[in-house]
């Protein structure tokens, strides 16, 4: 008997001390939820108090399964200091999995830069970016209609904590709303509906809300785009973007009518796009804009200092469900990009990611292809990718070149980091080349010496 | 993860223009340490030094060519050849070279 309550004892001891949500609490939370395009971002303020007895190292965050396929970035900051003087610190977040996660709910684990102490409150932002969170509804629409969309969450934040207080924000991009689910208190001014605020609700927690709203923005998605950038060390970086283009909004029926689409441009194909905006390096030259049946002129490059702007436009406009390939290519200076780290290795650094603005890429491969006779690669990335290696053979070369391929899914534009890939190489190399091009010449002479030289007579003169 | 910008992160809005300034001044000092590695020889001088290069090895070839043509099996000096075949390949190897350069053919 006393056994059996032994063993039930340290069995209660440890389900507590797995599931560490229950010596927190969040005393407010707000979150904003930006629908204005159709990369959904929401920005959560929580203030979070320790009420029990230890420090805490780290807190969950949790999402419904539903939105954990469709998170491409979750960012946490810890803000200390008042108005003017906010510092703002990041914070390291891992997805992570609990073993009695209710209902599949997925969880983030954002680790504090200093333990919290009993009693200590700490503010914390929460950056999370959703993509193809909106659905179309109606999922056709004809070319005169406007795009109405649907958005599915919870008034209430899902959260393995008891939130004392929390209202949420949803923004909208037009005063166009044709429905939203009450959940009392909720009501909307224009182009906000607020949720709340809502008092002590317990952990998960969770009230199903669905907005309709109307959602004229682009909706580009790159369907797959690979990237190839090529560092040739006498001078320069070539890059080549192949992209496969779609149009992520509601589908097009019906029939596309020229005369409509030019003459009331307002109200034809309201969610259609032709123009698209890539930001390229500020010193680019050489760029070129084709698709497989040649180049394509609808297009407009601006350079700057700072960046470059090409502005270009697909061979037709792109209603829902309509696809464009195409190729761009450019290429940057070496030095701006190239340089020696303290050990004596090289590295690249470059920004990853896709050049076009508020696009989602669902599928993102980078080529890095290395110099003939690079050694040792190694790449450094704030986030995780998939890496592989492979061969290219190019111009001059014999044994090949190494190529570092990084591989990620669910890419938006605040992926756009710079990233290193250190590589060993050794200056001498270079002469490999010349020197190719040098003997090549070198045989051609002494074939003609040979020739020269050699007697074929068959009688002796 | 050192001087690594994590982004477009839309808080950067609310803060003030001076503080974004200095928070952009160091970043741009972060990297005026790294040493930049560029081209052996400068990009600008590629086309110039193909001219030269290639001319002087077609010159030398020339040479080579007179030299075979004209003299006979008796006063053919082997030595003399094959120098000025070496040196004529050396000057069109590296002429070819920064043809295919200044064309934009990044070997």
């Amino acid at each position: 008997m006393a056994a059996r309550i032994w063993i039930f004892s340290v069995a209660v001891a440890l389900f507590l001390s797995f599931s560490s949500g229950h010596d927190l609490q969040i005393v407010n939370a707000e979150r904003r939820i930006d629908l204005s395009s159709h990369i959904v971002n929401a920005f959560l303020t929580l203030k979070v108090e320790n009420i029990g007895k230890d420090p805490a190292a780290d807190m969950l965050l949790a999402f419904p399964p539903t939105q954990i396929k469709h998170l491409s970035m979750v960012q946490a900051m810890a803000i200390t200091g008042k108005k003017k003087k906010k510092t703002y610190l990041p914070l390291d977040v891992k997805p992570t999995e609990q073993p009695d996660a209710p209902n599949d709910t997925g969880y983030f684990l954002v680790s504090f830069a200093t333990p919290l102490t009993p009693g200590e409150t700490v503010t914390l932002e929460v950056l999370y970016i959703l993509t193809h969170s909106l659905e179309p509804f109606p999922s056709e629409i004809a070319q005169s209609e406007s795009q109405l969309v649907y958005y599915r969450d919870s008034a209430v934040i899902l959260s393995p904590y008891h939130i004392k207080q929390q209202t949420t924000f949803f923004k909208t991009p037009s005063a166009r709303v044709e429905s939203f689910t009450s959940v009392d208190p909720a009501n909307r001014a224009g182009k906000e509906i607020k949720y709340g605020p809502y008092e002590d609700r317990a952990p998960y927690s969770y009230a199903p809300v669905i907005v309709h709203f109307e959602n004229n923005s682009p909706f580009v998605v790159v369907e797959e785009l690979v990237r190839e950038i090529e560092i040739s060390h006498w001078g320069s970086l070539q890059i080549t973007e192949h992209y496969r283009l779609t149009h992520g909004g509601a589908r097009h029926k019906g029939v596309f009518s020229r005369v409509d689409y030019q003459s009331r441009r307002s109200i034809s194909g309201s969610s259609s796009f032709n123009a698209l905006l890539a930001v390229l390096p500020p010193k680019v030259n050489s760029v070129y804009y084709r698709d497989n049946i040649g180049n394509i002129s609808t297009s407009h490059l601006r350079t700057g200092f700072k960046k470059s702007e090409l502005e270009f436009e697909p061979r037709y406009p792109l209603f829902g469900g309509w696809r464009a390939t195409f190729i761009i290519g450019y290429r940057v200076p070496l030095e701006d990009y190239l340089f020696e780290a303290p050990d004596g290795r090289r590295y690249l650094n470059f920004t990853f990611g896709c050049p076009l603005v508020e696009t989602i890429v669902n599928k993102l491969t980078i080529k890095v292809v290395l110099p003939e006779g690079s050694k040792d690669p190694s790449t450094v990335l704030p986030f995780t990718v998939n890496q592989d290696l492979q061969v290219k053979y190019s111009y001059l070369d014999i044994v090949g070149r190494t190529v570092v391929v990084l591989q990620k899914d669910n890419v938006v534009p605040t992926h756009n980091v710079p990233f290193q890939v250190y590589y060993t190489f050794k200056p001498i190399y270079m002469l490999a080349e010349p020197f190719m091009l040098v003997s090549a010449f070198f045989f051609v002479f002494v074939a003609s010496l040979a020739y020269v030289h050699i007697d074929l007579n068959i009688v002796k003169k | 993860s050192d001087a690594i910008q994590t982004g477009s992160f839309k808080i950067d809005s609310h803060r003030s223009a001076r503080s974004k300034r200095r928070r952009r001044d160091l970043s741009v000092a972060k990297m005026e340490t790294a040493k930049p590695i560029g081209s052996p020889i400068p990009v600008a001088i590629y086309p110039t030094l193909s001219v030269f290069t290639l001319a002087i090895g077609l010159v030398i070839t020339a040479f080579f060519f007179i030299y075979e043509a004209t003299s006979s099996r008796k006063n053919r000096s082997l030595g003399m050849e094959l120098a000025s075949a070496t040196v004529a390949s050396v000057f069109l190897g590296f002429g070819s070279l920064f043809l295919l350069l200044a064309s934009g053919v990044y070997v």
